[in-house]
């Protein structure tokens, strides 16, 4: 976060850990160091993943989905911040650090630091499921749809539609999270939080699919779709602009049958060398 | 899916997710006088995880069935008896015109003693088989870790099969993910001759694979047996059994696909009087097509193997993705029971 109030809140948190012996990493980089999958490494490393939800920010959301099955620890610095949150990241309890709480939070970290970890596992992607992700208002996506449902039915995948306005729980991001194919509509709406927090899980967790051997599982892959003609600034976290294509696309409703071409061919390919 | 006046649905409580999942589906339609949820969880999972897990699942089907006004009851088994299941089968397929049975959560011996009692109900009794398909099996990446077997158990899937003629014995062997399972189970009883039967669920071919690489030295070991003797190469001279072979089905086409099978393997084992072995660690629906398959074509040779574990892993399964539903009618037509 770059606010002036949670970068503050950092320091004061980063000190008070210090005094309980917990080592507090940020997002804060040394000049000249590729930043993205310095700060994607720290969260890997991480025991207890602390987000500061405030905002909120698309950047922090996409990390949070990054953050995966780690132990999560959400902040909000007040009640007004914890307000303008999608309900989905409401159900878990946000704590807030304003109003000179960085020890009270301190403390509480340090403590779950100790005990068991609190967070439900994710469930296991699986292939052959494509999560068609968007807004009420987000109809110039529709023929996009359409076309990408038809695709799945042609294949034999599996296309679920899931309205962000929907996703009231964790739980109900279930089904989504299971998808080894993510298309997030982008376009300004509450439900780019969404995206973002989904685009995050498919770059911490890359497969789909069960066992370890060879072809038994298929690569995820989340494309963030814009309107067509649109620049990505502002609508796409940094984070997200600048991770490989063959794991995130950003794409349009005219190019995304091709784009999505690659991962088809990879179910298509699971398919043909599991059932010759 | 028919819903009579006077219908009832009997399923299993467990730890899994999907435990009321058939139940939350079905039963606003169906119109059921009665449910009742086998509780086997004490002496299959103890912990109190597991235990916990189980009360929220009667909580919800308690509170569905409050809303619907439908009596949900209890009924206290033992894990690994057959015919605990069969008597409550065949005590609520008297007292009620259709009966549904929910096999996702039964254990195998509950699946087999269900089977069996479907079987073997007159003509005029009516039941439908259902199954919640999870979206997973635990953590299927990751190397088995076994939680050891307690016991092996040889049952009949009919009154008084007989065991003669052993030697000639044809087995039906559906592979699941828990490989040492089958290990123990052919330890105890190996037939010379059979077939693999293997399951191609079109969105999870990766389960699929998983199930043949766990299972592989298992049934490479299979492949190359022979039916010894004469009666061995009578075999091969008339039928496809001299040995162990691989057949899959589509689970699209599960029950005409398992009916058949089993069909051919019955008129081998008839031929020689020999006793046909079941060995059901696949799919759950797959069990309970197969073992009423046998039991009502062939119940006076017809046998599962089943070794018990010492228990089960929390994460067995994940959600529910789908339910699948047959009529008896139908399954009874294409097993060409009726």
């Amino acid at each position: 976060m770059n606010d002036p109030g949670s970068r503050r809140f950092r320091d004061e948190l980063e000190d008070k850990l210090g005094d309980l012996n917990v080592v507090l990493t940020t997002g804060q980089v040394e000049p000249g160091v590729d930043w993205a999958p310095t700060v994607r490494n720290r969260i890997k490393a991480a025991k207890i993943f602390v987000a500061d939800l405030s905002g909120p920010s698309k950047e922090v959301l996409f990390e949070l989905g990054f953050a995966g099955n780690k132990d999560l620890f959400p902040l909000v610095e007040s009640n007004g911040h914890r307000e303008q949150l999608p309900r989905w990241v409401t159900s878990k309890q946000c704590e807030t650090f304003g109003d000179g709480r960085v020890a009270q939070v301190a403390e509480a970290i340090a403590r779950r630091l100790t005990a068991k970890p609190g967070s439900a596992a994710r469930p296991t992607p699986v292939p052959g499921l494509l999560a068609w992700v968007t807004g009420r208002d987000a109809s110039w996506a529709d023929e996009a749809r359409n076309k990408t449902r038809l695709m799945c039915q042609e294949i034999g995948m599996e296309f679920a539609e899931h309205f962000e306005n929907d996703l009231e729980s964790p739980e109900d991001l279930q089904n989504v999270l299971r998808a080894s194919i993510m298309v997030g509509v982008i376009d300004g709406g509450r439900q780019d939080y969404c995206v973002h927090f989904l685009l995050g899980d498919i770059v911490a967790r890359t497969r789909a699919g069960a066992g370890t051997g060879r072809k038994q599982s298929v690569a995820r892959r989340g494309y963030a779709l814009l309107p067509n003609g649109t620049d990505p600034e502002g609508l796409l976290a940094d984070s997200v602009r600048r991770i490989s294509r063959r794991v995130v696309m950003q794409t349009t409703p005219e190019r995304l049958r091709t784009d999505l071409g690659g991962a088809f061919d990879s179910y298509r390919n699971l398919l043909k060398d599991s059932y010759p | 899916m028919s819903s009579p006046a006077k219908s009832a649905f009997i399923g299993a409580l467990s730890f899994e997710p999907r435990a009321s999942y058939a139940f939350e589906r079905l039963a606003p339609e169906a119109g059921y006088s009665r449910a009742v949820f086998l509780d086997y969880g004490s002496t299959a999972t103890p912990g109190d995880a597991a235990t916990s897990r189980r009360e929220e699942a009667w909580s919800r089907v308690s509170a569905i069935g409050r809303g619907l006004g439908v009596p949900v009851e209890r009924r206290r088994v033992h894990a690994y008896a057959m015919g605990d299941a069969q008597r409550e089968l065949a005590h609520q397929s008297a007292a009620h015109e259709v009966v549904t049975v929910d096999v996702s959560c039964m254990t195998r011996p509950h699946v087999l003693g269900a089977a069996s009692t479907c079987a073997k109900a007159p003509s005029g009794a009516s039941w439908e088989l259902t199954y919640s398909r999870p979206w997973s099996y635990g953590e299927l990446d990751k190397p088995s870790a076994s939680l050891g077997w307690r016991d092996s158990l040889l049952l009949s899937l009919a009154e008084d099969p007989s065991f003669s003629n052993e030697g000639v014995a044809v087995g039906i062997f559906l592979p699941g993910n828990e490989s040492d399972r089958a290990t123990v189970a052919f330890d105890t009883i190996e037939p010379a001759s059979g077939v693999i039967v293997g399951v191609r669920q079109a969105t999870r071919p990766d389960i699929y694979r998983l199930t043949a690489a766990r299972n592989e030295v298992q049934t490479r070991h299979l492949r190359n047996l022979r039916v010894p003797g004469p009666l061995g190469r009578e075999m091969v001279e008339h039928y496809p059994y001299g040995g162990w072979v691989s057949e899959d089905v589509d689970a699209q086409d599960l029950i005409a696909g398992l009916a058949s099978i089993t069909r051919q393997v019955v008129v081998t084992a008839k031929r020689f009087e020999a006793p046909v072995i079941l060995f059901p660690f696949g799919p759950k629906v797959a069990v309970f097509v197969t073992a009423y398959a046998l039991a009502a074509t062939y119940p006076e040779g017809s046998w599962a193997v089943y070794p018990v574990p010492h228990t089960h892993p929390l994460d067995y399964s994940e959600g529910a993705r789908s339910l699948t539903s047959a009529a008896g009618t139908q399954i009874a037509e294409l097993v060409g029971d009726r």
